[in-house]
């Protein structure tokens, strides 16, 4: 209740070696206590992550066992008439590291950007990639996710 | 003529009575001092956007209840009055007593301010947990859960809090009020109120000021210490991507911290107990409505309450004192300390790890969640603009919040006896 204040500065100057040992006690204990406690929930969420992540792996593997086993059944049956495929389209130029679906994004996203003309892409070519920086997916990505913040 | 006298004998007579009157009269110069302190506020929270949700109470509670006589923070009294003084209403109302001294008397009760009542939640321990509650139902401890090492320097930061301690010990505080000082050292609003209320609860009103400028002033304090401390090298560390947190995980993670922390330190149940079930009720997904009236409709109403009544226990008498200056500038240290601690420690760690840990993800440590961790990512951003360390700068963000309740259940349990 706020009914009365009193002045607490000055309390108990004469009793330094106290203080002292109230500074000594209180630091101490309360430094180690938080450490404690803190550090013992780290060993916890490893003990935890690391069963989590176990378990996890599991089941990827069942589950990669399973397709495989369903592939092979697959690939085991005997084969359809297959419809003919159609012709190739003249594909752009590219350092035969970039997959083809890429390839039709980024003409798609010129075709978007295009404004009713027609352009053709003709080189796609990988941007030096700086060391210790994020690609610009992976920097949009990270924005998107953390926008909210 | 003489019901113009008339007229201004009652124009005096309210002039007398008024708040206005009393400015002049006495300490009430305090008080208009402090009028001008809730204004100014006021403009802080408003014109600046200074943590406005708790300011904006804070100051209008600072400000009603430096207004003379406004009565808001009123104490209830029981007045005796002899029967014969006394109205049939009253006697009806309270019923009669008879004195040792054979006299009857009325025993008339006078309610107290509306703050008053209001500040029961405060002084009881009641709005800290609650807005403990609406935290957790808001947080997302993923990143904890991904990298449990946050919790180390969510623990390095608190170390400003036990130094700070000291130094308001040497300043001549006694223990109860050195402990909730250096609570500020936090940066934890709520925790600070609640140590207070519980050691020391004639100083709420400064070291609840001074806690939540310093939260709001976050951006200003911490940058220049995270820069003196870093090098460049170490402020451009870009971190690997944190793994996926399943949901399971998510759902035991309070489970787990509350039985650890409650079953270890007791006295920080309330605020990290709190904390977890609104974390559980977030991430259980069972839940929702609950989860988002902790989040929105709870939490809103206990700021509200929280802010006001603190705000309305800095009183001219008890705010304008020396003690006050020396609170907000322990209350800095303790902020300094916990930055710098933490930064410190996100130094040691980015030695242990060859390199992998950014040392500016350790200031987030001090909680002030989320606005501690924006500051991680903005200054690791001045030095590698595509470097986003937000997300693990959350971590040891959400760390800080229970390493602070900790910090504050052993400053309890020490000094709470």
């Amino acid at each position: 209740m706020l009914t009365t204040f009193t002045p607490l500065i000055g309390a108990g100057a004469d009793l330094f070696d106290d203080k002292r040992m109230l500074m000594a006690v209180i630091t101490a204990s309360g430094i180690i206590i938080v450490f404690v406690i803190l550090l013992l929930l780290i060993f916890i969420f490893y003990a935890y992550g690391g069963i989590f992540r176990a378990l996890t792996v599991s089941k990827e593997k069942k589950a990669a066992a399973k397709k495989a086993a369903e592939n092979a059944a697959k690939a085991a049956e005997p084969p359809s008439a297959a419809a003919p495929a159609p012709a190739p389209a003249a594909a752009p130029a590219t350092d035969g590291e970039i997959p083809g679906e890429i390839i039709a994004v980024i003409a798609a996203a010129v075709a978007a950007m295009s404004g009713g003309k027609t352009y053709a892409v003709k080189k796609v070519t990988r941007a030096a990639q700086e060391t210790g920086r994020r690609t610009a997916w992976a920097a949009a990505g990270l924005y998107e996710n953390t926008r909210p913040f | 003529m003489e019901i113009l006298t008339s007229i201004w004998d009652s124009i005096i007579s309210i002039l007398h009575e008024s708040g206005l009157l009393q400015l002049f009269v006495g300490d009430g110069w305090k008080n208009a001092i402090m009028i001008g302190i809730a204004c100014f506020l006021l403009y802080l929270a408003i014109g600046r956007q200074f943590e406005p949700l708790l300011l904006l109470p804070i100051a209008f509670g600072m400000l009603l209840v430096n207004l003379p006589l406004s009565g808001v923070m009123d104490v209830p009294t029981t007045e005796l009055v002899p029967l014969a003084q006394a109205s049939a209403t009253e006697i009806a109302k309270y019923g009669q007593i008879v004195m040792p001294d054979g006299q009857t008397y009325v025993e008339v009760a006078h309610s107290g301010g509306l703050l008053y009542y209001l500040y029961l939640g405060v002084k009881l321990g009641i709005y800290p947990p609650l807005i403990f509650l609406g935290i957790g139902a808001m947080s997302d401890f993923g990143p904890l859960i991904a990298n449990p090492k946050s919790f180390i320097l969510g623990a390095a930061a608190q170390i400003g809090i036990f130094f700070t301690f000291c130094g308001a010990i040497l300043l001549g505080f006694n223990a109860k009020v050195a402990g909730s000082i250096a609570i500020i050292g936090g940066a934890d609003g709520p925790t600070a109120i609640y140590v207070t209320s519980k050691l020391a609860p004639d100083y709420l009103g400064p070291i609840a000021v001074a806690a939540y400028s310093y939260m709001a002033l976050v951006p200003i304090i911490q940058p220049p210490i995270m820069r003196l401390l870093t090098t460049k090298k170490e402020r451009a560390v870009v971190m690997t991507q944190l793994r996926t947190v399943s949901k399971t995980e998510k759902i035991m993670f309070p489970i787990i911290v509350t039985i650890v922390v409650a079953l270890l330190l007791p006295s920080a149940a309330p605020l990290v107990g709190m904390l977890m079930l609104g974390n559980l009720m977030r991430e259980s997904g069972v839940v929702k409505r609950i989860s988002d009236a902790a989040q929105n409709e709870l939490m809103n109403i206990v700021t509200i309450f929280l802010g006001t009544t603190v705000g309305a226990t800095a009183r001219a008498e008890v705010f304008l004192t020396p003690e006050t200056l020396m609170i907000v500038g322990l209350g800095l240290a303790a902020f300094c300390l916990g930055t710098a601690f933490g930064v410190l420690f996100g130094k040691l760690m980015y030695i242990f790890t060859g390199g992998k840990v950014n040392p500016l993800i350790g200031s987030a440590g001090v909680s002030a969640v989320p606005m501690a961790a924006r500051v991680s990512q903005k200054v690791g951003q001045e030095t590698n603009p595509s470097n986003y360390l937000l997300m693990h700068a959350l971590g040891p963000n959400v760390a800080g919040v229970i390493g602070s309740a900790v910090a504050a259940g052993v400053l309890l349990a020490v000094l709470g006896r």
